[in-house]
């Protein structure tokens, strides 16, 4: 029996303008990205909008990020996340601007992790997200802040009522509690979890 | 370790939201390459990668794998 292509194979066929690869690797990820982009945004069909500029992005800059040999998957949920909070947030009157970040990113050299990495956490990640159900709620509520809805650390202390010092102080924790737990989890610290 | 006081802001640079004067050394060290940095941004990367990709999995409208690639044609 023929062995499903991987990702990598996809996006080295993507790069030749291959459209069954990118039509291959959009039934792999599309479910995953769909779900993301709907918890960020309420519109379902600016949802729909917003996962079809993820692939043609792919189609677009597949050559680049190729180059780099990491994780497609990492510049996919990153992507998929910027252009999600920045329609939410023009929606809402607010500054948009997690997609540029993404774009420079993407021309910038290699920082994204390797697949090989990546599959790791997705095979530990039963493990890691019952670690990281023991982060402190008012971390984990400020984390979704940031995470799902782009706020800054400013825009946060407003929606909370708390001081920017402490929010950030907080955020900042919760990362580091989720940063310490991964490194356990993956190996590359030996931590009392 | 000359880099270490940015350790707890990869992850906010990755999902664009520090301010720009925090975001600024960060670009700087990625633009020249600073081995540190790259390291610690590609371990924050595995941490939002586990975040964002957590969500419940969502199959899409059927009919819009078929607009994409026809949208291809135009790009």
């Amino acid at each position: 029996m023929a062995q499903e292509p991987t990702v990598r194979q996809l996006l080295a066929g993507i790069t030749q303008h291959d459209e069954s690869a990118l039509g291959h690797l959009y039934d792999m990820e599309s479910p995953g990205l769909y779900g993301l982009i709907t918890e960020i945004v309420s519109d379902g069909k600016a949802a729909q909008e917003i996962l079809k500029e993820v692939f043609i992005g792919l189609w677009r800059d597949a050559k680049r990020i190729e180059a780099r040999e990491g994780s497609v998957r990492v510049w996919l949920v990153l992507e998929a996340r910027a252009r999600a909070v920045d329609w939410q947030r023009s929606k809402e009157g607010l500054r948009a601007t997690a997609h540029s970040r993404v774009q420079w990113l993407t021309k910038s050299d290699s920082w994204t992790p390797r697949p090989a990495d990546i599959e790791w956490v997705d095979k530990r990640r039963h493990l890691l997200e019952k670690l990281v159900r023991r982060l402190p709620k008012p971390q984990s509520e400020l984390l979704t802040l940031a995470i799902m809805k782009g706020f800054t650390e400013t825009e946060i202390a407003r929606q909370v009522e708390q001081p920017p010092g402490r929010v950030e102080h907080e955020l900042r924790a919760g990362l580091r509690f989720l940063r310490h737990r991964l490194r356990a989890v993956m190996g590359t610290w030996s931590a009392n979890i | 370790m000359e880099c270490q006081y940015l350790d707890d802001v990869y992850e906010l640079f990755l999902l664009g939201l520090l301010k720009p004067k925090e975001s600024a050394p960060v670009k700087e060290h990625v633009e020249r390459g600073c081995p540190y940095c790259m390291d610690h941004l590609r371990e924050a990367a595995q941490s939002v990668y586990f975040l964002l990709s957590g969500s419940k999995s969502h199959t899409p409208p059927h009919q819009l794998k078929a607009e994409i690639l026809r949208s291809l044609h135009r790009k």
